[in-house]
This record gives C-alpha cells, sequence and structure tokens, in this order.
C-alpha cells in the first residue's frame, strides 16, 4: 500500500496511461488509506467516496477506449475547502457557511474535471484562510504527519498534510500572506504561489482580492508543475486574472543549475528575524548544492522583512474586514476566536492607511524586481522555525508575524516552498525560491536542480510504522 | 482613565461602524487587534511623493 500512497503524479500517469495501473483500484487505495489514517490528522473535512470512485471508473473507461487526457486523468486531488466544487458545500471551515453549497465549479475545479482528475474531498483550512489552527470550529484542524502533536502550517493545512500522509499526489491551496509555502513548509511537500493572476481566483472564497492566489500542492517539484499546467490560464470572469500565454511549466525542468545566478535575500533570515538554527542552516546548505551544481549565488538586498509584512498585513485585513463585515456586525459568535480577532483587525484601519499601504506596494515592488536584475531567481527562508505544537497558542500567534512569505503577495511574483531537510527532531525544513512575474518555469528548474541532488523527497512521515 | 471607561469607549466606537454584537470577549479580542494594527502602521514606514499611485489603479482597454 505504501507504494502505491507515494505515487507521484508522474508515475501514477506513466502507469495508468500504460493500463498498469487501474484509476479505480489507486483511489480505492488511497481511500482506505484514508479510512486507516485520518482520523490521526484530520485532514479531510469532507471525504466524498462516491465522487471518487465515480471518477475514477469513468476515467478508467475512457483511458481504456483510447481517450486519455493527460497527467491527470485517473489520478486523485482535493481541494481546499474554500474552492467550489459544484454540489458542495464550501464552508470554510466555518459555522458561518455550514450550508453554502457550491452552484457551480470554480475554474480550477472544472479545469481538473476536465483534466480527467479524482476528485477526492475538500481539505481542512483555517477559518476563512486566517483563522487557525482553532479548536473551537465545526470541524477539528489538521494536524501534522510528521507529528501529530505539532501544527501542518496554514492555512491550506488539509492539503499539506493530506500530501505527507499518502492521501493523495495532487492539492490545491490558497495564498494571501503564505498559505500555500507555509503547509508546504511545515509538511515537507512542494507549495507553488504562482503569479498574481496565474491561475483564476473567481469560485474561492475571498480573503483579500489583491493578495488572494490559488496555488498547487505535490511531493514533487515535477508533480507541481504538471498541476500548475492543468490549473493556470486566464480567466474573463477573473478582474485580476493575467492575459498572457500559458507556457508548458515541465519544460525546463531538467535544465539544471549550471550557469544559472540566484540571488540569495539573507537579511530576511540574520538582520531582520533571528530563525532557527537548523532551518537557516537548511537554506545556506542548499545554497552551496546549487553552488556545486554549477550556480553563482549573489547575496542581494530588499527592504526589511517587516516592512513587507506590515504592507501585506494592512493591505490584507482591509480587504478582509470590508468582505466580512456584515457577519461580524451580525453573527460575531459564529466565528472561531482566532479568526474573529485576526479579522477584525482592519475594523478600525483608517482609508488613508490602506491607500497608503498599496501605494508602497507599488514601490516595494519595484524594489524587489529591481534586485532581481541579472538574476533569474532568489533563495531565502520560508518559516523561521519547523512546525511548532499545534496546542501551543503562544508559539503559533508567534510564529506568523515572523514568516517571510508575505513579501511575495506583496510584489505578485512567483514563490515557491521546497523541502530542504529535517529538523534534529525529525520535522521539515524548507527554503523559499522567488522570481520576477510570471517567470515560475525559473523556480521550477531550481527546486528540480535541488531535488535531484538531495534525497528529501524519498522521506515518509512515520505513520506506517 | 479606568479598564471600565476604556472598554465603554471601545464598546461606544464598535457600536459607531455596526460592530454592536459583541460581548466583552469579543471587545478584547478588538482592542488587542487594534493594538497589534496600530504598531503594524508604525513598522510601515516607506517614503512616498505625491507622484505615488496605488498599486491597484488600473487601465481600460479600447471599448470597455
Amino acid at each position: 500500500m505504501t507504494d502505491l500512497a507515494y505515487l507521484t503524479i508522474a508515475e501514477a500517469s506513466r502507469l495508468i496511461r500504460g493500463r498498469d495501473l487501474s484509476p479505480v483500484e489507486y483511489t480505492q487505495a488511497l481511500l482506505d488509506r484514508i479510512d486507516a489514517h485520518d482520523s490521526k490528522f484530520d485532514a479531510f473535512l469532507r471525504l466524498t467516496p462516491d465522487i471518487a470512485l465515480r471518477d475514477a471508473k469513468r476515467a478508467e473507461a475512457e483511458i481504456a477506449k483510447g481517450g486519455y487526457r493527460g497527467p491527470m486523468h485517473g489520478v486523485p486531488y482535493g481541494l481546499k475547502d474554500i474552492i467550489d466544487y459544484e454540489g458542495l458545500p464550501t464552508t470554510g471551515h466555518s459555522k458561518i457557511l455550514e450550508n453554502n453549497a457550491a452552484k457551480s465549479d470554480s475554474p480550477v475545479a472544472a479545469k481538473l474535471r476536465a483534466a480527467g482528475g479524482v476528485f477526492m474531498g475538500k481539505l481542512s483550512t483555517h477559518e476563512f484562510a486566517i483563522g487557525g489552527p482553532s479548536f473551537d470550529l465545526p470541524w477539528p484542524p489538521a494536524r501534522n504527519p510528521w507529528n501529530r502533536d505539532h501544527h501542518p502550517g496554514g492555512s491550506s493545512s488539509g492539503s499539506g498534510a493530506a500530501l505527507a500522509a499518502g492521501f493523495l499526489p495532487a492539492a490545491l491551496g490558497t495564498d494571501t500572506g503564505g498559505s500555500v509555502r507555509n503547509p508546504a513548509s511545515m509538511c515537507g511537500v512542494v507549495g507553488m504561489k504562482a503569479t498574481y493572476g496565474r491561475v483564476s481566483r473567481r469560485g474561492v472564497l475571498p480573503l483579500s482580492f489583491s493578495l488572494d492566489h490559488i496555488g498547487p500542492m505535490t511531493r514533487t517539484v515535477e508533480d507541481n508543475a504538471l498541476l500548475l499546467n492543468v490549473i493556470a490560464g486566464h480567466d474573463p470572469g477573473d478582474p485580476g486574472s493575467a492575459k498572457i500565454e500559458t507556457p508548458d511549466f515541465t519544460a525546463d525542468l531538467g535544465g539544471g543549475a549550471k550557469g544559472l545566478k540566484i540571488g540569495v535575500v539573507r537579511h530576511f533570515y540574520t538582520r531582520d528575524e533571528t530563525p532557527d538554527p537548523e532551518m537557516a542552516q537548511g537554506i545556506e546548505d542548499a545554497l552551496k548544492v546549487l553552488e556545486g551544481l554549477g550556480a553563482e549565488i549573489r547575496e542581494i538586498e530588499v527592504a526589511p522583512l517587516q516592512v513587507y509584512a506590515a504592507c501585506n498585513r494592512t493591505i490584507l485585513v482591509s480587504e478582509a474586514y470590508a468582505i466580512h463585515e456584515k457577519w461580524l456586525q451580525e453573527r460575531p459568535q459564529d466565528y472561531g476566536d482566532r479568526c474573529r480577532e485576526r479579522l477584525m483587525a482592519g475594523a478600525f484601519i483608517r482609508a488613508a492607511d490602506y491607500v497608503n499601504a498599496t501605494r508602497m506596494r507599488r514601490k516595494l515592488t519595484d524594489r524587489f524586481n529591481a534586485a532581481l536584475d541579472g538574476l533569474d531567481a532568489a533563495v531565502t527562508i520560508s518559516s523561521m522555525e519547523p512546525a511548532c505544537a499545534i496546542g501551543d497558542e503562544e508559539a503559533v500567534d508567534r510564529t506568523y508575524p515572523r514568516q517571510a512569505r508575505a513579501p511575495f503577495n506583496v510584489t505578485g511574483g512567483p514563490a515557491l516552498a521546497a523541502p530542504t531537510g529535517f529538523s534534529s527532531s525529525g520535522l521539515p525544513l524548507a527554503m523559499q525560491i522567488v522570481g520576477r512575474p510570471f517567470e515560475e518555469a525559473a523556480l521550477y528548474r531550481i527546486a528540480k536542480a535541488y531535488e535531484d541532488a538531495t534525497e528529501w523527497k524519498d522521506k515518509r512521515p512515520p505513520i506506517d510504522d | 482613565m479606568s479598564d471600565t471607561e476604556n472598554l465603554q469607549s471601545l464598546k461606544d466606537r464598535a457600536a459607531a461602524i455596526g460592530l454592536a454584537n459583541l460581548t466583552d470577549k469579543h471587545l478584547e479580542q478588538l482592542a488587542r487587534a487594534t493594538a497589534s494594527a496600530g504598531k503594524r502602521k508604525e513598522r510601515l514606514k516607506v517614503e512616498l511623493s505625491l507622484a505615488d499611485e496605488p498599486s491597484h489603479v488600473f487601465s481600460l482597454e479600447e471599448g470597455r
């Protein structure tokens, strides 16, 4: 079973296409695994075995008739439960929307359906993608498969946990201040926040219109590029969607790191914040690996992390408050404590402060993109420390303002979190690779070169022991 | 000003923007959240000139 559980999309699709793996047997094996283990991790908020087996049977029949659609055909995936899937509730993990049935697919769900994916269910999130981990909601928070007493990161918590636990090979998360990259970093998987406008946000519960992104989460870099290939593309129904061609994100995966010029934003974790030493060392070791592969590493300087973080948060809570104002006025008791408090941070922000934050955003973005001149991409830290204990409220609250993911929601450029090893306590370590707008392929190329030179993707959490 | 007066003042401010259904616990959360938003504002120091426009200023296409 472990073998099927940890198949990559690329491996599964080769087997399925060659009719050496039945999508129905594959799906059933994963459903059995979820049944056996998810009570420990609560990755799924709503498991949909009937839909999964229907999709798998359909895929199997189509492929048998020669109608193979592509790498996701017959391959299981899950959606963070703020993403619409027709006929199912999109709850946002909240009592507020407990019975909020989606009338139609979000464009990303429609694309996965058209690609022949096997929908397994809705995955846990922080309440409305901001308030968590919380124990006062209708569903429990997801837990980290590497150690269930630890936080899996958030807000796309269930997506990260499900991937690490071998419940599925593909999941979508969303990212407004780092919510794809945080669970990827904490669960030892790969998470991409593509450029703002690359993936449609329509049909997804908004948190902050100008900062929200939908992102692919997988266990390998190649899988991530394959999944982005499916969900990317212009959507005229999303005002933020970019009218730009979608390249094949796998095209440069084999390019290696030789000759690449890679920046490092070291001051985020040496001057601006004090990280866990193992997390920082993981990044320095990764840079040495990339250098050994022939990349040129050059330190760059951008604005202090705290400035980006303040810009992100001011915009985020202002827009989020506008979205949630009516419910906060009428049903404040129906939010969990953590979500309510985080949303209310926008209650008294002055209009001038919000507008000035957006003016600063433009300057910060220009400064960051200028720092990338002559470089293919840059590396920096993602989280300052490995996953904290999920029940340690102070540690959870301390973690969020210190992370280094929010700058790239401010700039809108692509940012990918990838594993760099494990702490002495056995928890995943991670780095971020960031780049210029619409240059996701460069990030994938660097991440793949590093992944191929290391062994991290082959490590498994101890849930089968 | 006493804690009771502060709480009443916050309650009045909250009610003025429609947050009239907050319990004392919710008001404590609002107080903490507002304080942390204020601290963030202090950290958000980027020089702006009159020409620096918001990031969401948009351009229109012909006919739309």
